[in-house]
Formats: C-alpha cells, sequence, structure tokens
C-alpha cells in the first residue's frame, strides 16, 4: 500500500494518464491524501491534455527514416571501401553520414538548415552541415584546377574561422579549425604530388600560402599558450606544402616530400623516436626547414 | 521476463546489428524512439519543421557515435534523450531561440463554444506562463512525466536520478507550478 504523497501523486498521475483510473477514484482510493490530490491532479491532467505536442506527421517518419537508413548503408559502405591513392581522397565514414545528411536536408525538408550553416563554426551544430556543403562543391568540380582552387578557398576559410574563434575567445575549439586547415593542405599536397601534377599557377597558389603562414603566425602571437602548439604545427604543415611547391617549380619530383615520406626518413636517422620526443616530425624532416637551418649556419 | 527486460534485450540486439552497418536494424531503432524524440523536441521549440531537422540530426548523431555507446543499465531511449538535449543547447545558442510549447499553440481539441473555449484559452495561458516561472528542473520534469506521459522508471534514468528522486521532483514540481498559478490568478 502506498502511503507517502510523492508515491501516491506519481501513481495516480500514470493509473489516470493510461486511463486505469479517473480522478474520482483516485480521491476515494487515497482518501488521506484526498485534499493534495485535489489541489494537484487536475492541473497536472490539464496540462498533459492541453500541452502535449501532436505525434509528428507519418509522411515526415517515413522519409526521415529512408533517409537515414540511407546515411547508414552509405557510412557502411564507406567503411568497407578500399582507400584510393592519388587524386581521389577518401571521406571518413562520419564525413559520409554528414554529407548525406546535407543532401537529405537539401532535398528533403529544411533548406533553411544548410542556408544558416554559412557563418557557423566549429563547436557549432550547424558547422558539420557546412563542411558536407564544401565536400559536395568539391565532388561537383570536374578539373584539378577546380579542386585546387577550391581546397585554397577553404583553407582560408577555415583560418578565418580561426580568427572568429579568438575574437570569440573560444580557444576550445580551435583545434577542430586548425585541424580541418591541416587537412585541407594535405589535401592540396595530395593533389600537387599527383602524377597528374600542378595545374593552377604556381605564383598564385605560392602567394596564397605565404598569406596562409602570416596569418598563422599574427594568430599565433593571439592565443593562450596550450593553444601555440596547434598553430605550430598548422604553420609547418603549411610550409610543407610551400616546399612541394618549390620542389615541383624546380621540376623535382614531390613524391619525396610526402610526410610519411619524410617521417621515414628521419625516422631512419635518428631512431625510432623523434628528438623532440614527442613522437611527431620535427623540423628537421621538412626540406623547407632544412633551408633555414642551413641558412643559420 | 518484464517489458522493461524485453525492450532493453531487443534494443541491445539491433544496436549490436547496427554498430556492423545493419541499416534495418538501426531503422527499427528510429520506429521505436522517433516519435518520443520528436515530441520531447517539438515541446522545446516553437515549431514543426525545426522540430523535424533536429529529430533528424539527433538519429544522425547518435549513430555517428553508435560505436562508444555502452548499455552499462542505461536505456537507448535514454542516451537519444542525452543527444537530443545537447543538440537542444546547441541550437538556442546558434538561434537565441526562446520560444517553446509553451508559446506554440495549444493542440486542437473538441469542438468548444465560444466561452468554454476563451475560459479553456485563458487557463492554459495561465499554466504557461506559470511553467515559465519554475525552475528548468521541475520544467523538466513536468515535460517528462507530465506532458510527455513518460514513464517514472525512464525519466529517471534519462534524468539520471534514481525514482524515488523523481517522485519527489514530481510533486515538488507541481507543487511549485500550483502556487504559481494561484499567484498568476491573483496577479
Amino acid at each position: 500500500m502506498k502511503d507517502k504523497i510523492d508515491q501516491v501523486l506519481d501513481h495516480c498521475l500514470a493509473e489516470i494518464q493510461a486511463g486505469k483510473m479517473t480522478l474520482e477514484e483516485a480521491l476515494a482510493l487515497y482518501p488521506r491524501h484526498a485534499q493534495e490530490l485535489q489541489a494537484l491532479l487536475p492541473m497536472a491532467i490539464q496540462t498533459w491534455a492541453e500541452l502535449a505536442p501532436d505525434d509528428p506527421d507519418p509522411a515526415y517518419l517515413y522519409k526521415s527514416q529512408q533517409r537515414i537508413l540511407g546515411a547508414v548503408r552509405s557510412a557502411s559502405r564507406r567503411k568497407k571501401q578500399h582507400t584510393p591513392k592519388g587524386r581521389h581522397f577518401s571521406l571518413r565514414p562520419a564525413y559520409a553520414l554528414v554529407i548525406i545528411t546535407l543532401l537529405a536536408v537539401l532535398f528533403g525538408s529544411g533548406f533553411g538548415v544548410y542556408s544558416a550553416s554559412a557563418s557557423s563554426l566549429p563547436g557549432d551544430l550547424l558547422y558539420p552541415v557546412k563542411l558536407a556543403g564544401e565536400q559536395i562543391q568539391l565532388a561537383a568540380s570536374f578539373s584539378t584546377e577546380g579542386d585546387i582552387q577550391l581546397l585554397l578557398g577553404f583553407a582560408e576559410r577555415r583560418l578565418g574561422e580561426v580568427q572568429s574563434l579568438i575574437n570569440a575567445e573560444r580557444f576550445d575549439d580551435l583545434d577542430q579549425a586548425l585541424n580541418g586547415f591541416e587537412q585541407e593542405m594535405e589535401r592540396l599536397g595530395e593533389y600537387l604530388g599527383g602524377d597528374d601534377g600542378p595545374a593552377a599557377p604556381m605564383d598564385q597558389l605560392q602567394e596564397q600560402l605565404e598569406k596562409h603562414i602570416q596569418n598563422l603566425e599574427r594568430v599565433r602571437e593571439q592565443v593562450p599558450e596550450n593553444a601555440k602548439f596547434s598553430i605550430e604545427k598548422a604553420i609547418e604543415r603549411s610550409q610543407h606544402s610551400q616546399a612541394v611547391l618549390d620542389a615541383l617549380q624546380q621540376g623535382q619530383s614531390p613524391s619525396d616530400l610526402a610526410p610519411g615520406q619524410q617521417d621515414k626518413e628521419s625516422d631512419k636517422e635518428r631512431g625510432p623516436k623523434s628528438p623532440n620526443g614527442n613522437g611527431r616530425p620535427d623540423d628537421a624532416g621538412n626540406p623547407k626547414n632544412q633551408n633555414k637551418d642551413n641558412d643559420k649556419d | 521476463m518484464s517489458d522493461r527486460h524485453a525492450e532493453e534485450t531487443a534494443d541491445a540486439q539491433l544496436i549490436a546489428r547496427a554498430k556492423h552497418g545493419d541499416a534495418q536494424a538501426y531503422g527499427s531503432l528510429y520506429q521505436r524512439y522517433a516519435g518520443r524524440i520528436y515530441k520531447y523536441i517539438r515541446l522545446r521549440v516553437g515549431d514543426d519543421q525545426t522540430a523535424q531537422d533536429l529529430t533528424e540530426i539527433v538519429f544522425l548523431k547518435s549513430y555517428e557515435s553508435l560505436s562508444r555507446y555502452r548499455e552499462r543499465g542505461l536505456r537507448f531511449s535514454a542516451y537519444l534523450y542525452q543527444v537530443a538535449r545537447n543538440l537542444l543547447v546547441d541550437h538556442y545558442r546558434q538561434t537565441n531561440e526562446t520560444v517553446s510549447i509553451e508559446e506554440a499553440d495549444p493542440a486542437v481539441g473538441e469542438r468548444l463554444s465560444m466561452d468554454q473555449h476563451f475560459i479553456r484559452q485563458e487557463q492554459v495561458e495561465t499554466i504557461k506562463l506559470a511553467m515559465r516561472k519554475l525552475s528548468e528542473e521541475y520544467q523538466e520534469i513536468i515535460r517528462l512525466r507530465v506532458i510527455l506521459d513518460v514513464s517514472t522508471q525512464e525519466a529517471a534514468e534519462w534524468m539520471k536520478r534514481s525514482p524515488g528522486a523523481v517522485r519527489v521532483l514530481l510533486h515538488r514540481a507541481l507543487k511549485a507550478l500550483r502556487r504559481e498559478v494561484e499567484r498568476q490568478h491573483e496577479g
């Protein structure tokens, strides 16, 4: 037998909502608490009856389920796919999922979600939608020149986001923007190092990369100590892209400059651990920095 | 086997299959929970379209992080609820939206006379205003236990409390609502 008021109230509410009891029956069943129940239950029942939202539209549920099933299948397929080398880069399953989400939003119900994502920053709800939009732009480009221009634009955008995050003092989200920037640079390196070679004007690329580095160096001065490491990593990555471009301009093969290759070569020379002890390639692996070191000597 | 145990076993099997890329299994989970998650979100945002978009994102995000989901005695619905709550926080931050069901149109009920309609409308408005005066914790328990008719056990898991604590919270929240309603009448 329930005797505490909170138990009685909870029990009566559940029974009434389930249609197994009326208010009158509840009051009769618990006369000791009748006054309290009389004060609370009618108001609770009215709140339930008046404010409960309608069930979702079945047509929406069906369409939404189909979109989600499509996204799950696509993510699953991508997981199993072999990663091709060269001009095409693979999308992570989570990324693919986001792309499908965007397509679903674009061709489904909420174009507003997509357009609202344009000004989003890392850490924002709509940021994945913005990234997915970029992937679609890239997929829709049919030339290497177009791809390179887009990637440079995306890299610039990531740097703009870095600046906006700094302005908003959202230092915790900086890593995501900088990782994004590094990814754009990495992809750019794949394009420039591909068999079909660079197709965009070299000078323009160099100029934009130089601008990126200057921006990053400026940003480095504005962030707290713990965020500096990420920015320095991004600067290194940009310098590597510059080195790839230098090599190409001099008619050399850029394959020796691939970041993975550098690590292997450096590891052979210095043993299993990097001298800086953090497992990351240090400046010695970067031809651009090697030149700097030589200059110092 | 209790209903709850049967439900959790079925969920666990579907989740295990979904983690291995079985789309139909995840589709079954969607069918089970989409309605409830939609209604919870709809209660917190101003329009159907936003609620639909956010509900879909909840399920996509939940799938993305499904590999990290461990039952640990927590229902799948509680996991979806947490994703939905986080998403709503982001949504409010993005849009500065403060509109909720308390400002949205009430459900269309049976036909009423003009007088009855006004009286009822006034009562509903009073409850909406009173709701807004309550603490977030009280509002949440009223949303879950009263408006959405979520069971005590499930509400407890969603809110990471014991069922006993949820019953006490509900009692206090309804008393607070009652006081606010009376204040509205006096004012």
